[in-house]
């Protein structure tokens, strides 16, 4: 079933691929280039959902001390970093022909940077702390904390002068170009769901071992 | 057009930006690949 989800979700992107690369109309101002935003765009969404998805973990186990909401909590956090890498690395392959630059320190692009730097921290942290329940609570504290910097990058486009352009809407899109942004977008996030459906199951395999290796070993157990 | 000129030579960069997320999609399925072999090798030492 998961493999069928997987495969159908990859077939479903390469759709996705095909018209965002050869069926959506050209831009009359830009031509061509503007076809990296049916993939740059799509990724920074899923980056922001996915960490959205993290802190809703992070929420829902510090309410319940539940060890699956911690699961789901850093795996989508690590796929929505990821995410990430892919999100800055399509901003750079766009900045370049149409702002002449690979990189500036733009108030969007360092607060991608930034969110890059402490999903990264929060990772880390997670493999410094042995004990699990110990580890569970500090990651989800950070988690809730480190999610403020996520309205701040979708905000800043907004909040301070930036050479990156504002939010688009459908309004003023093409209808071909809007109907392709969302399918890509779609396509995006079910691959990203297969993923995560192997990487729950993956996680919740790594705790039953963790929690048979932390045990004690009983007395029939003693050769 | 009203006098503006797209912007040419810009399939490498599309090109680039169409295989990054097959790249980090790959990327990421060998790593729970590789994690899927650790723990397995783990659960066979334990049992």
């Amino acid at each position: 079933m998961q493999t069928l989800f997987l495969i159908a979700a990859i077939l479903f992107f390469g759709f996705a691929q095909y018209r965002g690369l050869f069926i959506a109309p050209t831009d009359g101002m830009m031509g061509e280039v503007y076809r990296i935003l049916f993939v740059h765009v799509p990724s920074a969404w899923m980056t922001l959902l996915f960490f959205f998805f993290s802190f809703t973990g992070s929420l829902a186990y510090l309410i319940t001390s539940k060890s699956k909401y911690d699961r789901f909590s850093y795996c989508t956090a690590e796929l929505g970093l990821y995410l990430n890498i892919l999100t800055l690395f399509l901003g750079s392959v766009w900045a370049k022909p149409t702002w002449g630059v690979w990189w500036t320190w733009d108030p969007r692009l360092t607060t991608t940077t930034l969110l890059f730097v402490m999903y990264s921290g929060l990772l880390v942290l997670r493999q410094m702390i042995g004990d699990p329940e110990r580890r569970a609570k500090v990651s989800a504290s950070v988690g809730l904390l480190i999610f403020i910097n996520v309205p701040i990058v979708y905000m800043s486009v907004r909040w301070w002068r930036s050479i990156h352009q504002i939010q688009s809407t459908p309004k003023n899109m093409d209808p071909d170009m809007a109907f392709t942004m969302r399918l890509s977008a779609f396509a995006f996030l079910a691959v990203c769901l297969a993923l995560l459906w192997f990487r729950m199951r993956l996680a919740k395999r790594e705790s039953e071992i963790e929690l048979r290796l932390s045990k004690p070993p009983t007395q029939e157990g003693v050769e | 057009m009203t006098g503006m000129t797209q912007i040419q030579g810009v399939w490498e960069y599309i090109r680039a930006a169409y295989i990054a997320p097959w790249v980090v999609f790959i990327v990421y399925a060998i790593q729970l690949w590789i994690r899927n072999r650790h723990l397995q090798k783990l659960e066979s030492e334990n049992k």
